[in-house]
């Protein structure tokens, strides 16, 4: 605005603001109100506003920018250059420790390199003994025995030993076992339940599955929800998720919802805890969501939260 | 022990968001270069994208991203959790945006937009529009608006610019953003406004 600027021009900039701090959701109730009724009574005052959205729907979101491609490239440069920055004090400091260390000993040098050639032997030999020890912690039977698969086959052999001192031989082998029930029955379940901790993420998803209609009692719950929150698998933590959807109303499940919604790292899960949580809003998550409202990169997460947060009468903002 | 569980976990959960950023805070003042790396993973997504938004090319973002990091890294010492730590991280990612925007314009450097425009398409017109999501028709149309609104902001000050950018790209409260520009909530408004009054000027044709 200039000097020469008239006061319809002053008043129309002044207005102009007004309706973008509107837009913006900068205003308090009582302001948003009184530009609603001015809306609602003024033509010119309607059509500035009207111009002003459609301004701002026009150039809002053109400048999305997908990091992604980009993110990988960012975080190897940047730990390259912090262990640029950290690493040469560390290892000089231990280098030059060590030289330290090799002046003093370099007198002495006839006695300590075969000691330690010695010492070395000792220690390969101790380590060889006690990872034998362990290997044979189960007393070989007297005879010879075949262990068979369920099916009649040969079981996997994991490890043969023989013992020509004693003449024996000691077979290690991985029995297989199948186990058929319903899945409600107690030890099918606890063997679910073991199967969740399994490494192989596809047998955890089969077993979520199978538990899945259980998710109301306690146990199978909980388990639910740590994996939920805790599990590296992505797929794992959604079906997880799916899994407590008709459990939201209890208040473990709302919390592990909250924190999938404050810190999960796929934007797909953090749009079903809101959803989730939006059935049933309560004051206490008006904390949790004004964070998402402040931080959060997904627009319909975090257009959901303040939606939320305008039902619960509570401000999108924190102070 | 289900309830020993159970109480854990709620404990756990309760107190997750604070506790957890608070902890590696610590952990990563102490020199634990595994808890800095977690607290990098969290935020800079959000980091790298203000810095795209604002400098408006991938080379000078990434810059941007491994400055910003390397000054969070040598400083976390100082930080005393008087503000939220993305606060503070956001305060040295606008800083070192305004310093790139600042060189940049006393070198009398081509704009980044001059710059992709020789290269074809513009490097925010790339990254966006390679959703699935957009049809073809709307990926041309969308360029244009994208381009003509990058160059649009080439007119706005370093300081205009990341004002316009915040508010409006990145939806941060003009609270926040003058925490984060070191300015009062007032002088970002009225920031904002001149920055929003250039570019309703220099975008008169895209709205008609």
């Amino acid at each position: 605005m200039c000097a020469a600027d008239g006061p319809f021009e002053v008043e129309s900039a002044l207005l102009r603001q007004r309706i973008q701090l509107y837009l913006c959701g900068e205003l308090g109730l009582a302001e948003r109100q009184e530009v609603e009724r001015f809306r609602e009574t003024d033509a010119v005052f309607r059509a500035m506003f009207d111009e002003e959205q459609e301004f701002l729907r026009s150039i809002g979101g053109k400048l999305d920018a997908d990091v992604s491609p980009l993110q990988g490239a960012c975080r190897r440069g940047l730990q390259a250059a912090i262990e640029a920055e950290g690493a040469p004090s560390f290892a000089s400091r231990l280098r030059g420790g060590w030289k330290r260390v090799a002046a003093a000993l370099r007198p002495w040098e006839w006695a300590w390199q075969p000691a330690l050639a010695a010492a070395l032997l000792v220690a390969g030999f101790a380590a060889g003994r006690g990872w034998e020890a362990r290997r044979s912690a189960v007393p070989p039977s007297d005879g010879l025995r075949v262990l068979l698969g369920e099916a009649g086959g040969p079981a996997d052999i994991e490890a043969v030993r023989l013992d020509p001192a004693r003449r024996r031989i000691q077979i290690v082998v991985e029995e297989r076992r199948t186990i058929t029930g319903d899945p409600s029955d107690p030890l099918i379940r606890s063997v679910l339940l073991d199967g969740l901790h399994g490494t192989h993420a596809g047998a955890r998803l089969a077993s979520l599955d199978a538990l899945a209609a259980q998710a109301s009692d306690q146990e199978v719950r909980w388990t639910l929800l740590r994996l939920m929150l805790e599990d590296e698998n992505p797929g794992v933590r959604l079906k997880a998720l799916e899994s407590v959807r008709d459990q939201a109303h209890r208040p473990e499940v709302r919390k592990a919802l909250v924190s999938t919604l404050l810190g999960d790292p796929v934007e797909g899960m953090r749009i079903h805890a809101i959803q989730l949580l939006g059935r049933n809003p309560t004051r206490e998550l008006a904390g949790a969501l004004q964070e998402v409202a402040e931080r959060e990169t997904n627009a319909f997460v975090r257009g959901e939260s303040e939606r939320i947060l305008d039902q619960l009468g509570a401000s999108s903002e924190r102070f | 022990m289900v309830h020993a569980e159970t109480q854990a976990l709620t404990g756990a959960m309760g107190a997750w968001a604070d506790v957890a950023e608070r902890s590696l805070i610590k952990a990563a003042q102490r020199g634990d270069q595994q808890a800095f790396t977690v607290l990098v993973h969290r935020h800079d997504r959000r980091v790298l994208g203000i810095a795209l938004r604002i400098l408006q090319s991938r080379d000078d973002a990434k810059d941007a991203y491994q400055e910003t990091f390397l000054k969070a890294y040598r400083k976390l010492g100082t930080f005393r959790f008087q503000c939220r730590f993305h606060t503070w991280l956001y305060r040295i990612t606008t800083n070192t945006c305004l310093d790139q925007l600042r060189k940049r314009k006393s070198r009398r450097e081509y704009g980044v937009f001059e710059r992709v425009e020789a290269a074809g398409r513009s490097p925010l017109q790339l990254a966006a529009d390679s959703r699935p999501s957009s049809c073809p028709d709307k990926m041309l149309g969308s360029g244009e608006i994208t381009r003509k609104i990058a160059a649009a902001m080439e007119r706005l000050s370093p300081r205009e610019r990341v004002v316009f950018v915040l508010r409006h790209y990145e939806g941060m409260r003009l609270r926040k953003i003058g925490q984060a520009c070191g300015m009062s909530e007032d002088a970002a408004k009225q920031c904002l406004f001149r920055a929003t009054r250039k570019m309703r000027k220099e975008l008169q044709d895209v709205r008609g």
